[in-house]
């Protein structure tokens, strides 16, 4: 069961896809945003963990929002454009 | 004589057809005059020398105080080097050359530029031989402008993070350094190399397989916050045998046949995943209502 959980997104902007990971976050964390043939897919590590702090996707290179850390940077297809961004957790 | 002056007439508009123009509006600030005056008043020895007898307040104030000034240079240069790429490829009058670009080699304001200068000066060789010069820059260049505008940008948001702190953690010595790295980072060179990294990282992500992708309904705010609530409740009752008990009896629910309670670690790790996985799948308060009823119901 070591295996990652890779599931698609199906919204279409990068704030419903964070708002979409976030809520995949069960007993795992995101490690990786991937796109290919304009559908997005988002990675998470099965590390048992249960973590706070909503996600943020910004394009790159961004500026990290106050008080949150890096995640990961990926890729991915937002309301029809390939974008590389990255993304952070809000500290709560 | 009429003929002449029409022939000559003729001549002049034609050769007028081969002047530059400029993309971009005169700036207010001329590079030379900047880079001299930023240069003279800020030596970088000078600074070193300078900052030693300040204490941390004033090193601040002063380092942050420096590196506006050589921002502002560098951005001046950057914008000249800029007018003079746009009006070569207007006027139709370009002439090839490294020296072009002002920003890299002997040009440089940094002779010591990371390794972004010696990675690009390989860079260039290649793409230089292979690349169509006029193709090169009537139809590349706007994408080139804009990797050297978000290479930039990254520097410089680093140095602006940087900035934030005290001298002590960011020191003048690092902030010439990424001065530097800033200065380097609008490179054509740099640019066309990052170009062939684009495309290696394309291809690869071309590649990508989502076969072992699943797809998931995505539940309302409070079926995932409700679902979420459960899943951590059941993980923090693990430590007693009643807890270990439930989860147990969720894991089977979740379809994994035969879990008993247990206090191994991977055991119970597997059941901790199969009771997410079929949590996530879960997407109405009716349905989690039936799977906690199912797990919670008298043994």
């Amino acid at each position: 069961m070591s295996e990652d959980r890779k599931v698609f997104l199906n919204n279409k902007t990068l704030e419903g896809m964070a708002r979409e990971a976030k809520k995949l976050e069960v007993a795992s964390s995101l490690s990786g945003l991937q796109t290919s043939g304009g559908r997005n897919r988002a990675i998470f590590k099965r590390d048992g963990s249960y973590p706070d702090g909503e996600l943020v996707f910004l394009p790159s290179p961004a500026v990290p929002p106050a008080g949150a850390t890096k995640i990961c940077d990926g890729r991915l297809t937002a309301e029809g454009q390939a974008i590389d961004i990255t993304a952070f957790r809000r500290s709560v | 004589m009429k003929h002449r002056l029409t022939a000559l007439a003729l001549g002049c508009a034609a050769l007028a057809g081969c002047a530059s123009f400029d993309g971009m509006p005169e700036p207010i600030f001329a590079a030379k005059a900047t880079v001299d005056d930023v240069t003279q008043t800020f030596p970088f020895d000078g600074v070193v020398m300078a900052m030693a007898g300040k204490e941390a307040g004033p090193r601040k104030i002063y380092r942050n105080r420096v590196a506006a000034s050589y921002l502002m240079a560098i951005d001046a240069r950057y914008f000249e080097f800029r007018r003079r790429l746009s009006r070569n490829v207007k006027g139709g009058n370009l002439g090839f050359d490294i020296a072009l670009l002002g920003l890299t080699g002997t040009a440089a304001m940094f002779e010591k530029a990371a390794d972004e200068l010696a990675a690009a000066a390989t860079g260039v060789a290649g793409a230089r031989a292979s690349l169509n010069r006029e193709l090169y820059f009537e139809r590349t260049l706007p994408a080139l402008i804009g990797l050297m505008d978000a290479q930039r940008l990254e520097v410089r948001t680093a140095i602006l993070r940087g900035l934030k702190e005290s001298e002590d953690r960011y020191t003048v010595q690092e902030l010439f350094a990424d001065l530097a790295r800033y200065e380097a980072a609008a490179s054509l060179d740099g640019a066309i190399q990052k170009v062939s990294q684009i495309a290696g990282v394309e291809a690869a992500k071309a590649e990508l397989d989502f076969s072992d992708t699943i797809e998931l309904c995505e539940a309302p705010d409070d079926v995932a916050e409700a679902r979420m609530a459960y899943a951590k409740e059941l993980h923090l009752g693990r430590t007693t045998p009643a807890g270990q008990a439930r989860n147990a009896r969720a894991a089977v629910v979740a379809g994994l046949a035969g879990a008993e309670p247990t206090t191994d670690a991977s055991a119970y790790a597997a059941q901790q995943q199969a009771i997410a996985d079929a949590l996530l799948e879960i997407c109405t308060a009716e349905t989690l209502a039936t799977f906690k009823q199912q797990v919670d119901q008298d043994p």
